[in-house]
């Protein structure tokens, strides 16, 4: 269950990564349809990525010894990783619905307070949520590194392969 | 020590004729570490140029272009276009309501990309019979602006030169991010330079007063906040480490309330006010604010067409500007 939650925001995660990718590189007006395929390239990179992971995690489930032993193992440091990533989840979400649903004012607030801040803090919260996932478990390291990488990849890979130059 | 902006000192043109002229690598380096600034020298000693020392014109361009294209995206990101019309609807409204004739003509002085012009034909926020025009000395940005434009067959246009000696007359001037490039006399001069820009025809068809009716300028509110802020900002947003730079030293330059309000003064004929000091704005919630000068027989029509809280934003008063912000005051 963690390990599907946590799929789920890497998801999300690489939705929100594509449209990064992409922002600033357009200076039309109207760009609803490019925005929504940048977030498609994102999902897609972020879903090679995912995969990668899921078969590196498979494959240290059933390399070391015990896979019911092993899995709770990587079960548990996936349940780290989420206590560190659900409250910046939550924190991001109230955001982006100020945001998009406050008045401009409000929005602004979001935007100072929140998403700005939070955009540059998301790298060192990966990294805490690897971190404490691989705390005293080396099999759990070595997912929550691959893992991890994946995340982070997903923006530079999308911006490099489709946005290195202005639309 | 000045704070320096990269963008402002790589291109140079001639005032007169708008011939481009040519800008020494060194001359750029050389100013900025002047100006204490040597991470801006390190990313102007980056820059391309000739085997002479002059920088590659169609590099730096194409770098501006690029720049400029990424800095769109935190006015998008900050709603800049809601927050102008805001003030530029009602401001239209008290027009209408007057004796100016003809269409009203909005237009954006430095309008770089011309993201404001062209946001207010997409969004057709401000109503019909509005000429929506951009003007910029920068011939690149001029050019990408109109091929914008014309991408997405908006209805507005852009003209390279001098937004105050146009051919046909400004009904209201407006600008963003343009206050702080002008220090001391330059600011007075910016202002009053307006004033005296091609007068309007009124309804009876004689020639008013030079001027526009009303010019209303956009710049980053002087908070203590705005550096820092827009510091994350562009770590966060950008990715051109020239962008950041400019980002960053632009709030560094921008002006307060009270000099904004004095040097508005200096546009003859119109009453200087300022929307959102920082007395009455919450420094979260405000990152831009505009300093506005309008004919004094549209001052009540302007208050009329703001809603009650908007008119409450308004102020012309020196002293309540200067007054410490307090929580009761704080809006």
């Amino acid at each position: 269950m963690n390990a599907l939650l946590l799929a789920a925001l890497a998801l999300i995660d690489a939705a929100f990564a594509g449209f990064r990718a992409y922002a600033g590189r357009d200076g039309r007006i109207r760009k609803s349809g490019p925005t929504r395929s940048a977030a498609l390239r994102g999902l897609t990179i972020g879903a090679l990525a995912l995969t990668v992971t899921s078969a590196f995690t498979t494959a240290v489930l059933l390399l070391g010894g015990n896979p019911a032993v092993r899995y709770a193992e990587l079960d548990a440091a996936a349940g780290r990783m989420l206590l560190v990533h659900a409250p910046y989840t939550a924190i991001v979400a109230a955001s982006l619905a100020c945001y998009f649903w406050g008045p401009f004012r409000a929005s602004t607030l979001a935007v100072v307070i929140g998403l700005g801040p939070l955009t540059l803090l998301r790298p060192l919260v990966v990294l805490v949520g690897a971190v404490a996932a691989a705390w005293g478990s080396l099999p759990a390291a070595a997912v929550a590194v691959a893992a991890s990488a994946g995340v982070l990849l997903v923006e530079p890979l999308t911006h490099r392969k489709w946005y290195a130059h202005p639309v | 020590m000045p704070f320096l902006e990269i963008s402002d000192l790589v291109v140079d043109h001639d005032p007169r004729t708008l011939v481009r002229l040519p800008v020494r690598r060194a001359d750029v380096v050389a100013r900025l570490r002047d100006a204490g600034d040597l991470r801006g020298a390190r990313i102007a000693a980056a820059l391309p140029c000739a085997p002479d020392g002059t920088l590659d014109p169609v590099a730096v361009d194409r770098r501006l272009v690029a720049v400029h294209t990424e800095l769109q995206r935190l006015s998008e990101e900050l709603r800049l276009g809601a927050r102008v019309a805001e003030v530029l609807r009602p401001l239209l409204a008290a027009l209408r309501a007057g004796e100016v004739a003809g269409p009203l003509r909005v237009v954006d002085v430095g309008c770089g990309l011309g993201y404001l012009v062209r946001w207010l034909a997409a969004s057709g926020v401000l109503g019909p019979g509005v000429d929506l025009v951009g003007v910029d000395f920068n011939a690149a940005l001029i050019g990408e602006a109109d091929r914008l434009a014309r991408a997405e067959n908006l209805d507005c246009r852009f003209v390279r030169g001098d937004a105050f000696a146009l051919p046909e007359p400004a009904t209201v001037y407006v600008s963003t991010g343009v206050l702080h490039h002008f220090r001391g006399p330059a600011l007075d001069a910016f202002f009053a330079a307006q004033a005296q820009s091609s007068p309007l025809a009124t309804a009876a068809g004689t020639a008013a007063t030079p001027g526009p009716a009303a010019f209303c300028h956009f710049d980053i509110a002087a908070t203590r906040l705005a550096p820092i802020g827009t510091w994350i900002f562009h770590r966060a947003r950008m990715r051109d480490p020239l962008g950041r730079h400019d980002g960053v030293m632009s709030a560094r330059r921008t002006h307060d309330d009270a000099t904004l309000l004095k040097a508005a003064a200096r546009a003859e004929g119109l009453v200087p006010l300022v929307y959102e000091p920082r007395t009455r704005s919450n420094p979260f919630c405000t990152t831009v604010r505009p300093v506005l000068g309008l004919r004094p027989d549209l001052v009540p029509a302007l208050q009329t067409a703001l809603d009650r809280t908007a008119s409450g934003r308004l102020t012309g008063d020196l002293a309540d500007v200067l007054a410490r912000p307090t929580p009761r005051t704080a809006r």
